[in-house]
């Protein structure tokens, strides 16, 4: 990969330029590449909320971990930091009231956490809802986190995963960034995944409580090396032009056009994700300019302008396309039909998630077909294979690790659930 | 996927695109397979649970849990014979779209029964929405327009849970005993409107009617 360039760069890649004046699309792929942080010391305070599922199920080596999970955060924050740490089954105990991370703060917690021991039900809402507010006292300026780390489905209170991921976005709104940590087999992926995507935050699927530390660790790193934040792409379409972005980004309607919401960038990374365009009947020879501008609280990140240009359907067809560009499209098609399969099979729904990767594959067959693609011919016959096994009973872990990987190939984090970063020249 | 346009393009529509655009000779699959997500019906055409979920995108079991939860209407019939109504065609894309935006059901379900059916298309074709503009909509304004705080809001959605879901709390953290639904909107910065739910369909319209003209005296003074 190349050299990052000292600002935010923003690169668009149509699969075509020109379009057919009958009307049709245009599929886009665009790359957001952040700066690197100029240096550790100038990074942004953080005000972080550690919530900890204490519900009966997270007995044994679980809950273990996830303390020591809280100690090793608080080791690497500093007095810039505050921190609160909260415990919950179907009630909450502060183990540790929002303040700055010092020696004080982190003996306390220490010992409170020593304390701690499992209860019973889960109520994600009251835990997570509560530590929001208690990571909220004071924060000023500070970047906002909450993590909030459970094991179980939540069986008390608000249980509504709709609704939960409502408040996840209005809290995000406000200021305060969610991630989710769902541990061993038993937590809801698609809840846990949904409010974190709501949430602007990181959703990781960890196996055994081992994992819990260094996947915390990954969380903090990157709040720690944000570079952007409140950042939203602003599209100025053409006249008479949709926009369908394929990735779960929320998009809203500004005075100007589209805007997608976009996580808060962090130093060097890689945000990429495809957009299907569809326009609207215009005379041959139109031209179809389309303009993004990426912008942050502090200004423009940001912009590029691509222009299409409206011609006879037979040129359009003749015209060669950009195989890249309908890979990365195809790829997160084929990830979106995994995440909808996953949800109906945990749902038992085994028949119509069988039909859901079976269109998606008929539909990269004619996209392979078209553009006469080997590579995507491939994709199409691997997604095939698993038709089978997405109609049939799939145990929990293998229904967490697929629903995973396809949330991190949509949400363009690596494997592990990072955001995918430009490593410094 | 997040759709920023109306209901009708979708990637699979893409590739009808390049069907048309192509030779027959490349058209060997069979694009009948793609209608699940055609976004148009039939008028007064019976609909069965599986058209309904090939239509929509939704499964059959969802869509057998919104009409246990009043959402859509009750079909004709049992079993695999059950018919369907076109309004139940529309229910389900106004509960995605709703849902899109991270509206509870309880919201959706008022929003349903307030809304004629001519309503409800005018609603997905994006004429006359009369829709509240939600976290989604608002979803890149900055901290500081929002004008309230994370902390007040989370205290607020734990505070608007029922007495039901409401569990104690053994430190001060924590909503406060109530014994009603409320339902918050805001109308502006500064104005809030604070609504008991459920209410009558007659009671919702004139909400509805209330938060329009609200809006529009906030905007323009």
């Amino acid at each position: 990969m190349k050299p990052l360039p000292p600002a935010t760069t923003l690169l668009i890649q149509p699969d075509g330029l020109l379009i057919p004046a009958n009307g049709g699309q245009r599929l886009l792929r665009l790359v957001l590449r952040a700066p690197l942080l100029p240096r550790q010391g100038e990074r942004k305070p953080l005000s972080l909320g550690l919530i900890i599922d204490r519900s009966g199920s997270m007995s044994g080596n679980k809950l273990g971990h996830a303390c020591e999970a809280v100690l090793q955060a608080l080791a690497r924050l500093d007095e810039r930091d505050r921190v609160a740490v909260l415990a919950y089954d179907t009630e909450v105990q502060v183990v540790q009231p929002a303040g700055p991370v010092d020696a004080t703060c982190r003996q306390q917690t220490a010992r409170a956490l020593k304390l701690l021991r499992t209860g019973g039900s889960t109520d994600l809402g009251l835990g997570w809802l509560s530590g929001c507010t208690e990571a909220d006292k004071g924060r000023g300026d500070r970047l906002g986190r909450c993590f909030l780390l459970t094991d179980g489905l939540t069986n008390a209170g608000i249980i509504d995963p709709v609704e939960l991921s409502g408040h996840a976005a209005a809290l995000r709104q406000r200021g305060m960034v969610t991630s989710t940590f769902g541990i061993g087999d038993d937590f809801d992926e698609a809840m846990l995944g949904a409010i974190a995507e709501a949430g602007g935050g990181g959703f990781y699927d960890i196996a055994r409580g081992e994992g819990i530390i260094a996947a915390v660790q990954r969380e903090l790193g990157e709040a720690l090396e944000v570079v952007a934040t409140g950042v939203g792409l602003h599209l100025r379409l053409p006249p008479g032009a949709q926009i369908e972005v394929l990735a779960p980004y929320a998009v809203s309607h500004g005075a100007a056009g589209p805007i997608v919401a976009l996580p808060d960038l962090v130093s060097g990374q890689e945000l990429s994700f495809s957009m299907l365009l569809t326009q609207a009947a215009v005379p041959v020879g139109t031209t179809l300019p389309l303009t993004l501008t990426a912008v942050s609280t502090t200004g423009t990140l940001a912009e590029t302008t691509v222009t299409f240009t409206a011609d006879e359907a037979g040129t359009c067809a003749r015209q060669e396309l950009d195989r890249q560009v309908l890979m990365a499209a195809a790829q997160a098609m084929s990830a979106q039909a995994r995440r909808q399969a996953t949800r109906s099979n945990q749902d038992g729904d085994f028949d119509f998630a069988a039909r859901t990767i079976g269109t998606t594959t008929r539909a990269l067959e004619m996209m392979a077909d078209s553009a006469e693609s080997p590579e995507l011919a491939e994709l199409a016959r691997g997604l095939a294979k698993e038709q089978e096994v997405y109609g049939a009973p799939m145990n929990a872990r293998a229904r967490k690790d697929r629903y995973f990987a396809s949330t991190n190939t949509v949400m363009s984090r690596t494997v592990s659930g990072e955001s995918v970063r430009v490593p410094p020249p | 996927m997040r759709r920023a346009s109306a209901p009708g393009s979708t990637p699979l529509a893409y590739v009808h695109g390049l069907l048309r655009s192509t030779s027959p000779r490349r058209t060997r699959a069979d694009s009948r397979q793609l209608t699940c997500v055609d976004s148009v019906y039939t008028a007064g055409v019976a609909i069965t649970l599986n058209d309904l979920a090939q239509r929509t995108g939704v499964s059959p079991r969802t869509i057998r849990y919104y009409i246990q939860q009043g959402l859509l209407p009750s079909p004709g019939g049992m079993g695999p014979r059950a018919a369907y109504e076109e309004e139940s065609l529309l229910n389900l894309r106004l509960i995605r779209h709703w849902q899109d935006h991270f509206l509870p059901l309880a919201e959706i379900r008022a929003r349903l029964e307030a809304l004629s059916i001519v309503e409800k298309e005018r609603v997905l074709a994006g004429v006359g929405d009369s829709e509240a503009p939600s976290p989604k909509m608002a979803e890149v304004t900055s901290a500081a327009e929002v004008g309230e705080s994370a902390g007040d809001y989370a205290a607020q959605a734990l505070a608007a849970a029922t007495p039901r879901e409401r569990p104690r709390t053994s430190t001060t953290v924590g909503p406060a005993p109530g014994r009603s639904i409320y339902e918050r909107l805001v109308l502006s910065p500064d104005i809030e409107l604070h609504i008991r739910r459920p209410l009558t369909r007659t009671a919702n319209r004139q909400v509805d009617a209330l938060v329009a003209e609200a809006r529009r005296l906030f905007t323009t003074t």
